[in-house]
C-alpha cells in the first residue's frame, strides 16, 4: 500500500497502537505480520519471492558461520546468486532479451527467445540489496548470523523501509529489532511530524511538479529549449522532493516505533560538486555501492585506469539498478564520467580561482552550487526520458536554443511566461514558491532544530501552524493515487 | 545504542516522562485532533458532491424526468448503476433491442441507430456490470430480442478493480449463481473492505469538492433540468438510456483528442489494465457462460468491439506489459465462436477505417462511426 493511501492512514495507527499494547516479546511477531500485510496489498502473491530470498538467506548465513573458512565463499556466492537471480528474472530479463533481440534483428538473424509479460514484485531492488548487505557482513564476520528467522524476516521486511528504503545495514536495524521500546511522547510526536513533512513534499510539492514535468518528457518534441530546462530543473525537485519525503514517511513512521532508520538524504542540491552530491543523495545507497562495489573493486587505491573502471562500474550499475533502460545505464555512466572529469580538474579549478583570487569567496561557492545543479540536470535527462532518443533531442535543444530564447526574453521580443512557465504562469509561480518554502524549511533546520524552536512556541501558536500545515496538506495535496517514483525501482 | 542502558533523555534532549504520563498526554491531545479531522467526513456527508449519500433521491429525480418523455442535462455526478437499475425497472414491456456495454456504448441511441432501444451501458462496466444488468431484465422477465454486447479489454481482465458494481452487487450475485461461477474476485488484501462511502467520507478530493456544494445544497440548487434537445451544452441522458456528450466536448478537434490518447497512455497503469497479463481460464469461461446462457434464453447476441484512437491502439497492440490488445480481441472472438455469436467491430480503429479525427478522445469514437459499427453488427446474420 502506498503511504499517501486512505489505507495507510488506517493501517499505520493500528500497527503502531497494536505494538506498544503487546508485550515485549511478541511485538516482532506483530510488526511482521502487519509488514506483510503490507506487502501482501500490493500483489498477495509475491510475497511468497521475498520468503524464498529470506530463507535463501537466513540458512546461508547461518551455514556460513559454520563453515570453515574455505566454504564460507561458496555459501556466499551461493546467496548472491539465488537472490541476484530473483532480481534478474523479475527486473532485467526482458530488457537484455529485448535488447538481444534487436541486435539480432539488425544482423537479421532468427532470435527464438519471446518476452516474458511479468509485474515488477514492489521493492525488489531494495530488499535484494538490504539482503545481501546482510550475507556480506555475516561472510566478512562483522555481523554475527541471526538465528531467529522471525527477528531475520522482520529485518527484510520491516514495512517503514521495505519497498523503497533506506537500505539498512544488519549492525543498524537487526541490532534494534530486539530492543525493547516505550512510548516517548517526544519520539513519537516527532516522527509524526517528520511522517507530516515527508507528505507534504510528496503530495503538495511532488505530484504538483509532476503536472508540469510530465507534458515536457512525455512529448519532448512539443517544446524547445527553455520549456524543456525549465521542465528538467523542475523535475529534479520533483524526484527529490517525492522520494525524500517518501524516506522522511518511512523514516518517521519507525521513529514512532522507536526504530532509528538511516538518513537517506542531505539536502543535495547544496552541493558543490558531484562526489559531495553523491554523500548527499540517497545516502543509502550510495554508501551500499561504495562498500559492497567500490571499495572491493579496490576504490581508488589502485592504479589510475584501474580507479577509472572501479567508478564506471560502479555508476553503471547504479544506473541499472535504477531501472531497466539504457536511458539508466547512459544516466550512471555520466555520473561516473563526471566524477572521472571532476578528479581530473581539480587542481587546474583550483589554480584558477587562486589566479582570480576567489579560492575562499562567496562566490565560488554560489558558482560550485549552481554548477553542481546543472550537471545533475542534465543527468536527470537521462534518468527521466523515455527514450535516449528523447533524452539527446532535449539535451540538444536545451543547449542550442536556451541562449537565443533568453536573449529573446531580454529584449522583450518573446514572452517570459510563454517559455519559463510553458504557459501555465500560475501553477508554475505557485510549484517556484512551494520550492523555496522548503528549501527555506530545510536550510532552516541545518541553522537550529526548528523542531525545538516550534516546541518553544506558545501552544496556540504551534497549534496554529500545525493546522496550517495540515490545512495545506488538505487543500493543496494532490491525492489521486500517484505512487512514489521510487517504487518502480 | 546500548539497549541494556535506560533512555533518561528523549528524542529530543528532554526528560523522559513517565510512560504512563506520556500515553495519556498523547491520547489527550490525539484526541483533540480526531474530533477536529472529523470536519472532513462531515462536509463531504453533508456537501455531498457526486451525489453518493443521496443518489436514491437524485437518481430518482433523474429517472422521473425520463419517465414523463424528458431527456435530462445538468446532472452531477450520480450512481449510473442505480439510474440504470431504476430505468428498466420503469420499463412496461420487454425492449426490442438492448445495449450492454461500457461508456464506449452509451451513445447508441435509438435516434442514432434509427430504431427503438434501450441503452443499459454504464462507464467503466466491468464483467459484474453486464452480469448485473442483464439480470436487471431477467428479474423482470424480460428477455430482449436481440442485444449489443459491447466488451472492452478490461472486461477479461481479473485484476480490474473498478467497485462500482457493488451497488447493484445483488443482481450480479445473482446472475453468478445462475450462471454456476463463483463469486467476484477480491482485489488486494484491503480492497473489499472499504466500501465507497469510506473513499468518499474520507477522501481529500471529495472533501474539497463538497465544500463547494455546501450552500448550493442547502438552498437545494442544483443544475438538473429536463429538456426535450437531445444535445445541450452539458452531457444529456436520453430517454432510452443512452447519452450524448455535450456541445464542447462534440466540438474537440483532432488536437485535442490526441493530447487526451497521449495522457491516456502516459497513466500507470493504463485505465483497466492493471496487472493485465493474462487472460484466466476462469474470466473466459465466465465470459463464455454469461454468451451461452444470452443464447439459451432465446436472445440474438450481437458481440461488439468499440476501437481505440488510433494512438492508444498502436501503443496496447505492441504492449509488453499488458495483453496485447489483438490477443485480446482473438480471445473474444475465440469465446464468441464457441458460443455461436457473431463479432462486428474491432478494438483496430485502422480496422474499421477509422482516423484519429472520428475520436473524442482515447477510447470513445464519436457517435457517427459507433452508430456504423452498431448498425453494421445488426445487419450481420447469426
Amino acid at each position: 500500500m502506498l503511504f499517501n493511501s486512505l489505507e495507510f492512514a488506517f493501517f499505520f495507527p493500528v500497527v503502531t497502537i497494536g505494538y506498544f499494547l503487546l508485550p515485549h516479546r511478541v511485538r516482532w511477531a506483530w510488526l511482521l505480520a502487519a509488514s506483510c500485510g503490507f506487502y501482501m496489498a500490493f500483489v498477495p502473491a509475491y510475497i511468497l519471492i521475498l520468503a524464498a530470498t529470506i530463507g535463501v538467506d537466513y540458512y546461508a548465513a547461518i551455514a556460513m558461520e559454520r563453515s570453515e573458512p574455505h566454504e564460507r565463499r561458496v555459501w556466499l556466492l551461493a546467496s548472491i546468486v539465488v537472490t541476484c537471480a530473483i532480481l534478474f528474472v523479475f527486473k532485467y530479463f526482458n530488457f537484455f532479451n529485448g535488447s538481444a533481440a534487436a541486435v539480432a534483428s539488425a544482423l537479421d538473424l532468427r532470435y527464438p527467445v519471446k518476452m516474458v509479460r511479468i509485474i515488477l514484485p514492489i521493492g525488489l531492488s531494495f530488499h535484494t540489496f538490504q539482503s545481501l548487505s546482510y550475507v556480506i557482513e555475516v561472510y566478512k564476520g562483522r555481523h554475527r548470523a541471526e538465528h531467529h528467522l522471525g527477528i531475520y524476516a522482520l529485518y527484510v521486511m520491516f514495512y517503514p523501509q521495505l519497498v523503497a528504503g533506506p537500505i539498512e545495514r544488519p549492525q543498524g536495524l537487526l541490532e534494534q529489532l530486539r530492543v525493547e521500546h516505550e512510548f516517548e511522547y517526544d519520539r513519537v510526536v516527532g516522527g509524526l511530524r517528520l511522517m507530516a513533512w515527508g507528505l507534504f513534499k510528496k503530495v503538495v510539492v511532488a505530484d504538483r511538479l509532476s503536472r508540469l514535468v510530465n507534458p515536457a518528457f512525455r512529448d519532448p518534441h512539443e517544446y524547445a529549449g527553455l520549456p524543456l530546462a525549465v521542465a528538467t530543473a523542475l523535475f529534479a525537485f520533483q524526484i527529490y522532493y517525492d522520494f525524500s519525503g517518501y524516506s522522511d514517511i518511512a523514516i518517521g513512521t519507525a521513529q514512532t516505533m522507536g526504530f532509528r532508520l538511516r538518513t537517506n538524504f542531505n539536502r543535495p542540491y547544496a552541493s558543490r560538486s558531484m562526489p559531495e552530491f553523491w554523500k548527499r543523495w540517497h545516502m543509502s545507497l550510495s554508501t551500499w555501492f561504495r562498500d559492497y562495489v567500490y571499495l572491493p573493486l579496490g576504490g581508488n587505491r589502485v592504479s589510475t585506469p584501474l580507479w577509472i573502471r572501479n567508478i564506471y562500474v560502479t555508476f553503471l550499475i547504479s544506473g541499472l539498478w535504477h531501472g531497466a533502460n539504457w536511458t539508466f545505464v547512459a544516466w550512471g555512466g555520466l555520473h561516473g564520467t563526471y566524477m572521472i572529469a571532476g578528479k581530473f580538474t581539480a587542481s587546474i579549478r583550483d589554480r584558477a580561482w587562486r589566479w582570480a583570487g576567489l579560492d575562499e569567496s562567496a562566490v565560488r561557492g554560489v558558482l560550485a552550487v549552481v554548477t553542481t545543479f546543472i550537471l545533475s540536470g542534465i543527468a536527470w535527462v537521462l534518468f527521466r526520458a523515455s527514450t535516449l532518443r528523447d533524452a539527446t533531442y532535449i539535451l540538444a535543444s536545451i543547449g542550442s536554443r536556451v541562449p537565443a530564447q533568453l536573449h529573446s526574453i531580454l529584449s522583450g521580443s518573446a514572452r517570459a511566461s510563454d517559455l519559463i512557465a510553458m504557459g501555465y504562469p500560475r501553477p508554475m509561480m505557485f510549484a517556484v514558491m512551494l520550492i523555496a518554502a522548503v528549501e527555506v524549511a530545510e536550510f532552516a533546520q541545518t541553522q537550529g532544530d526548528r523542531r525545538r524552536m516550534l516546541a518553544s512556541l506558545p501552544w496556540f501558536v504551534r497549534w496554529t501552524v500545525y493546522y496550517a500545515f495540515g490545512a495545506m496538506i488538505l487543500f493543496y495535496g494532490i491525492f489521486r493515487r500517484t505512487p512514489f517514483i521510487y517504487f518502480q525501482f | 545504542m546500548d539497549p541494556l542502558r535506560p533512555q533518561t533523555t528523549s528524542h529530543l534532549g528532554a526528560p523522559i516522562n513517565t510512560h504512563a504520563g506520556d500515553v495519556r498526554r498523547f491520547a489527550v491531545k490525539a484526541s483533540l485532533v480526531l474530533i477536529t479531522l472529523l470536519v472532513v467526513p462531515l462536509v463531504s456527508r453533508v456537501g455531498d458532491a457526486g451525489n453518493v449519500f443521496h443518489s436514491q433521491e437524485y437518481v430518482s429525480r433523474i429517472a422521473e424526468k425520463l419517465r414523463s418523455g424528458y431527456n435530462v442535462t445538468g446532472v452531477g455526478d450520480f450512481d449510473e448503476r442505480l439510474l440504470q437499475s431504476e430505468i428498466v425497472r420503469d420499463l412496461n414491456i420487454a425492449p426490442e433491442l438492448v445495449v450492454l456495454g461500457s461508456s464506449r456504448a452509451m451513445t447508441l441511441s435509438s435516434k442514432l441507430l434509427g430504431r427503438p432501444l434501450t441503452n443499459t451501458a454504464m462507464s467503466g462496466a466491468s464483467i459484474d456490470d453486464l452480469f448485473a444488468a442483464y439480470q436487471f431484465y431477467r428479474r423482470r422477465g424480460f428477455r430482449p430480442r436481440t442485444i449489443l454486447l459491447c466488451l472492452d479489454p478490461w472486461m477479461l481482465n481479473e485484476h480490474y478493480d473498478d467497485r462500482r458494481w457493488r451497488s447493484v452487487a445483488v443482481d450480479a450475485k445473482a446472475m453468478r449463481q445462475t450462471l454456476g461461477v463463483g463469486p467476484s474476485p477480491v482485489h488486494g488484501l484491503f480492497g473489499d473492505l472499504r466500501s465507497r462511502l469510506a473513499d468518499q467520507l474520507l477522501s481529500p478530493d471529495y472533501f474539497k469538492a463538497s465544500l463547494q456544494q455546501l450552500i448550493p445544497r442547502a438552498r437545494h440548487q442544483d443544475a438538473m433540468r429536463a429538456t426535450h434537445e437531445s444535445v445541450n451544452a452539458e452531457m444529456t441522458r436520453l430517454t432510452d438510456g443512452a447519452i450524448t456528450y455535450g456541445v464542447s466536448y462534440r466540438d474537440r478537434s483532432p488536437a485535442v483528442a490526441l493530447t487526451d490518447a497521449k495522457e491516456y497512455l502516459a497513466t500507470d497503469p493504463i485505465y483497466g489494465l492493471r496487472e493485465f497479463t493474462s487472460i484466466t481460464p476462469r474470466r473466459r469461461a465466465e465470459m463464455l457462460r454469461f454468451l451461452k446462457l444470452l443464447r439459451t434464453d432465446g436472445v440474438d447476441v450481437r458481440v461488439v468491439l468499440i476501437p481505440y484512437h488510433p494512438l492508444v491502439y498502436q501503443e496496447l497492440a505492441h504492449s509488453r506489459r499488458y495483453v496485447p490488445v489483438d490477443d485480446v480481441e482473438r480471445a473474444v472472438r475465440g469465446i464468441a465462436a464457441e458460443a455461436g455469436t457473431r463479432v462486428a467491430g474491432s478494438y483496430s480503429p485502422i480496422a474499421i477505417g477509422l482516423s484519429p479525427a472520428d475520436f473524442f478522445d482515447a477510447m470513445h469514437p464519436r457517435d457517427a462511426p459507433t452508430g456504423v459499427i452498431a448498425m453494421k453488427a445488426l445487419s450481420a446474420r447469426n
